[in-house]
């Protein structure tokens, strides 16, 4: 190796640490002999992952990618959909049946009327894609837990829906997705509160579900929270703009979260996955701030804390930690999600209740297993809810005194 | 916890929710990628949506063996602003805009001063840095790739990533020394 390779390499592993977090002191000292041609060079390195980390998408722009990515994930199930359906038989309908399809499908309303799909019709996956985009904008915490919490009603409905015109294809699936969402509406506000460690042993814990059976949106958040770069270059006490309401949630997507996607399968995708799931995992204890997941292939850059370059010789501020917690939960909050939890238990089980009696004799059974598993998740979900927030009364009764 | 490969998969077989989790994944870092090589919001936003959507069409031409999904995303959003490049025959023109998205920083009105002042430098600079050089920078200090993932992405060893590197800082702290930062030191 030559010097000059020696170096690129001591550089790109310097690099590496600043990304991390390390100061240029702290790199400059495990290579003392190379430090009068490093420190200059670390500085600019320094300031360069800090000013790109300030770098950051208007929450305007966000919203409107976010709309035309959809519109053309549901365009290309439209294309794919009237690929299947041009086959020989039915070719010289084609041209109509596509020109008229397209145009329905792709219109305005394509992703508001994907809302009321059901499992096998062709925009259900714009609806698990809305809804994987609903739960990446959702600050952790209660909010988070709020729009799990709905997503387990959803499923639920749609099992209603499929029952009572005896379709029972699909229920088992729901019912386990409706349990994975429920799941995870428990631990987003486990996870951050500081009750954690008591609350995570009653938390119900995931079941053990079949791998087919993850919905894209029962992304559980992670263990160990992590935070885009943008977040983790923001100063504690300087919000960026992205964190008003609009665009927060998505600096507060869990980068490294790589959650269960196996969906319920469209039409038009007749290949089931075989990948296995993921059902989302307890909290840890004790969550490790990761500011990015680190590659298989080797240690990625990490934009570092937003600090301004210091000069040479002048002693550096330890970095800011790359993670900032969310928020834990108020008892309040709390409160919010489990009256949301209990409502949607009463309005659903009363729903699944009458389905089970008008539904036609051979979907019975399903429905009956929907219905049983619905009643015991969402008690234990609720029984769990009400000791995060008794816990939490009981903390902040405490502080007041 | 899933990982990206069986997202991925998923996403190549018509999964919708996959592929929505790819995007969140990655739109931040595309967005930094494009604004460091081409220092304008405006044309950023445009070919960071056109990155996503040519990746929707072709993800299914997507072959692992050995390759890092970013890196073929990444390949993707090069090829892009290449022919966007191209077609306007601007290579080196900088068109910096007083819109440039950046943490507030209001609560610390000095911080926003040399936090602000860096970006533009910095992308200032990086204008006349030549375009590998850009590309590696971007790739590496924008939107975070490993070195392994960022040569996969140029189609370059790693050994040539790591100089290319060090030249690029090197020039850099050139440009950048030319101007006094924002506290008046130099790098």
């Amino acid at each position: 190796m030559t010097a000059q390779q020696r170096m690129d390499d001591i550089l790109n592993e310097c690099i590496d640490r600043l990304a991390r977090g390390e100061t240029v002191e702290a790199c400059l000292a495990r290579y003392p002999e190379h430090a009068p041609e490093l420190r200059p060079l670390l500085l600019v390195a320094r300031a360069t992952l800090t000013a790109t980390a300030q770098i950051t998408p208007r929450a305007e722009f966000r919203m409107a990618a976010r709309h035309r990515f959809l519109d053309a994930l549901a365009a290309r199930h439209a294309r794919e959909r009237e690929a299947f359906l041009s086959g020989p038989w039915l070719r010289r309908w084609g041209a109509v049946t596509a020109g008229v399809a397209l145009l329905v499908v792709i219109g305005s309303g394509t992703v508001a009327a994907a809302e009321t799909s059901l499992p096998l019709e062709p925009l259900y996956t714009v609806k698990q894609a809305t809804e994987a985009f609903q739960v990446a904008l959702a600050p952790e915490g209660s909010a988070k837990a709020k729009v799990y919490a709905q997503l387990a009603a959803r499923r639920l409905e749609e099992i209603s829906t499929l029952a009572r015109q005896g379709d029972v294809q699909s229920v088992d699936q729901l019912t386990s997705q409706f349990e994975g969402h429920l799941d995870n509406a428990t631990l987003a506000v486990t996870r951050t509160s500081p009750e954690r460690t008591a609350a995570s042993e009653s938390a119900p814990a995931p079941a053990a579900t079949p791998a087919s059976s993850a919905a894209p949106a029962t992304a559980p958040v992670t263990a160990t929270p992590s935070v885009s770069p943008v977040q983790a270059a923001q100063p504690a006490a300087s919000p960026t703009p992205s964190a008003a309401p609009a665009a927060a949630p998505v600096t507060a997507t869990p980068i490294a979260s790589v959650p269960p996607a196996q969906a319920v399968r469209p039409a038009a995708s007749p290949t089931p996955s075989a990948a296995p799931a993921a059902r989302p995992a307890a909290p840890a204890a004790t969550p490790t701030p990761v500011a990015r997941p680190t590659p298989a292939t080797g240690p990625a850059i990490r934009q570092p804390a937003a600090t301004p370059t210091v000069p040479a010789g002048a002693k550096e501020k330890a970095p800011v930690k790359a993670v900032k917690p969310a928020a834990h939960p108020s008892a309040q909050n709390l409160r919010d999600v489990h009256d949301v939890v209990k409502r949607n238990a009463e309005q659903q089980i009363a729903v699944l209740e009458k389905s089970l009696r008008e539904a036609p004799a051979p979907a019975k059974p399903a429905l009956e297993r929907a219905l049983e598993k619905a009643n015991k998740k969402y008690s234990q979900a609720i029984r769990s809810l009400e000791k995060l927030e008794q816990r939490e009364q009981e903390r902040e009764d405490r502080r007041d005194r | 916890m899933q990982d990206e490969h069986s997202l991925v998969r998923e996403a190549q077989q018509g999964n919708a929710g996959a592929f929505a989790k790819i995007y969140e994944t990655y739109f931040d870092r595309v967005f930094r990628y494009v604004v460091v090589r081409v220092g304008n919001t405006a044309e950023a936003e445009d070919i960071t949506q056109d990155v996503f959507l040519r990746a929707l069409d072709s993800i299914r031409s997507f072959q692992w063996r050995g390759v890092p999904f970013s890196a073929w995303l990444f390949r993707i959003a090069h090829n892009l602003l290449t022919d966007r490049l191209r077609s306007r025959g601007r290579h080196e023109e900088i068109a910096l805009d007083d819109e440039m998205p950046l943490a507030d920083t209001r609560q610390d009105p000095s911080a926003f001063v040399e936090i602000k002042i860096s970006v533009e430098q910095m992308l200032v600079s990086m204008q006349n840095l030549t375009d590998a050089q850009r590309q590696v920078l971007a790739l590496r200090f924008g939107s975070g790739l490993s070195i392994t993932e960022t040569a996969e992405a140029m189609k370059k060893n790693e050994g040539a990533i790591k100089a290319l590197q060090h030249s690029a800082v090197q020039a850099l702290r050139r440009h950048l020394a030319r101007a006094p930062t924002a506290t008046g030191k130099q790098p």
